[in-house]
């Protein structure tokens, strides 16, 4: 047992020493990284959660504790929480909302979406001038279709809807460069050429038997994906629009 | 225990809700029983324990080398992919009702029944809670279960919760049979 603890200890250590310059926070800590789906997120200094209702911060400067700074009524529904150079990027069941952290401590709207297709779970992710959200409404999702929905924010108090993608049943989603992953749950990972940004074009897939795909992390060289049962890791340093297989945790 | 106190009283109003004689209640159908505990504090213990078997898996965050991937309800597990093809379980971090994980500075932030807890892992022969906020995720540990959120209207049906029993902590999904308790 102690020779593991000594492991941790130094890879602890090593993940706070090692991380590649893209990887880098504005303030030179270590920046790590989340699915599409969290409730809760980490910028800056900051701890964001939301609830059904609301958007809560926490400063965390202190590392020992998270203290309690404000409360923000966001809508209903709100499912999931995303950030994105000085945004945050919140999807409930029927709208995108997007926050400005100018003042870190006190999240203020900038802008809003509503969806066309109402009642679905909807992570959303961004980067530079547009966002991309998946629509599902399989199972307790209630709706009656699903897809991939892009929006051009680069006025981001009226985000335009640019195109729809009907999907099956989309989950988490990630973007790395020019390449958009879309969890598809048993359907696999559908990966996107966004050279276009706002006109997807879906140029492979990854499957995998009995395995359902909730989300996606691009983080460096590697797709981590979430299953159901664990995780699966894939090369994307090689072409990331062609994911490949490298391993998957063994129970 | 104030809370759990508050909670306790509250739960007459929540029965009077429910109507026990209703003649079109289903046979059987899809609701939620009640998951009991006698001993909160127990829930609300972190600690470190040895690598498990990914078994519910839940939402993933990554720092460097290392992912912290949620064992839904039960925890959150550590493992090293420094080498990629070969990802190693370091361990795992007990918290009960587990749902959200992200980490930095070796602190991990999750959540405890409905509390956001913050765990220290820099020392990891010393694997600790170091603070707490009660109630961030009121809606992740109540004394009733959860509507669909899609479909405030729809009636969730559940067994109704005995006290004889201990305190409510969670909700299951499963087939119940004859439900007398409604919202």
């Amino acid at each position: 047992m102690k020779t593991l603890y000594h492991l941790i200890a130094i890879v602890v250590l090593s993940a706070l020493i090692s991380c590649s310059k893209e990887m880098t926070s504005a303030d030179g800590a270590s920046a790590g990284a989340g699915g599409s789906t969290a409730r809760f997120t980490i910028a800056g200094n900051y701890l964001y959660v939301v609830d059904n209702l609301s958007l809560k911060s926490f400063d965390i400067s202190s590392n020992t504790a998270a203290v309690y700074k404000s409360k923000t009524e966001i809508g209903i529904n709100i499912e999931t929480i995303f950030p994105y150079q000085d945004k945050l990027f919140i999807g409930s069941s029927s709208t995108m909302y997007i926050y400005s952290l100018s003042d870190p401590a006190n999240p203020t709207p900038l802008g809003k979406a509503e969806y066309t297709i109402r009642m679905a779970c909807d992570p959303v992710v961004a980067r530079d001038s547009v966002a991309y959200a998946t629509l599902r409404s399989t199972g307790r999702c209630g709706g009656s279709q699903s897809a991939l929905v892009v929006y051009n924010i680069k006025n981001i108090s009226s985000p335009q809807l640019m195109n729809t993608f009907f999907l099956t049943a989309p989950y988490g989603l990630g973007i790395k460069n020019n390449s958009l992953y879309v969890c598809e749950g048993q359907n696999g990972i559908r990966v996107f050429n966004i050279t276009k940004a706002y006109d997807p074009v879906q140029v492979s897939e990854v499957r995998a038997s009995n395995t359902t795909f909730y989300d996606v992390i691009p983080y460096g060289n590697i797709l981590i994906a979430q299953v159901n049962d664990g995780f699966i890791l894939y090369d994307i340093g090689t072409n990331p629009l062609q994911p490949a297989f490298v391993s998957r945790i063994l129970n | 225990m104030r809370q759990i106190l508050t909670l306790l009283l509250l739960t007459p109003i929540l029965f009077s809700a429910c109507t026990s004689h209703e003649n079109t209640t289903p046979s059987s159908i899809e609701g939620y029983m009640p998951v009991y505990s006698q001993d909160v504090s127990t829930l609300k213990e972190i600690k470190a324990e040895p690598p498990r078997t990914t078994v519910n898996g839940g939402k993933i965050y990554t720092v460097s080398n290392l992912l912290f991937q949620v064992e839904q309800d039960s925890g959150i597990h550590i493992i090293n992919y420094a080498d990629p093809s070969s990802p190693q379980k370091l361990g795992f971090v007990r918290s009960f009702l587990c749902k959200e994980v992200t980490v930095k500075n070796g602190f991990i932030y999750t959540n405890n029944l409905s509390d956001l807890v913050v765990i220290d892992i820099n020392n990891p022969a010393d694997i600790k809670e170091v603070g707490r906020t009660p109630h961030v995720f009121p809606d992740l540990a109540s004394q009733y279960p959860p509507k669909n959120s899609n479909n405030q209207f729809e009636r969730v049906y559940f067994e109704c919760p005995d006290p004889k029993k201990g305190t409510v902590i969670a909700w299951k999904k499963q087939t119940i049979n004859n439900p007398k308790c409604w919202r």
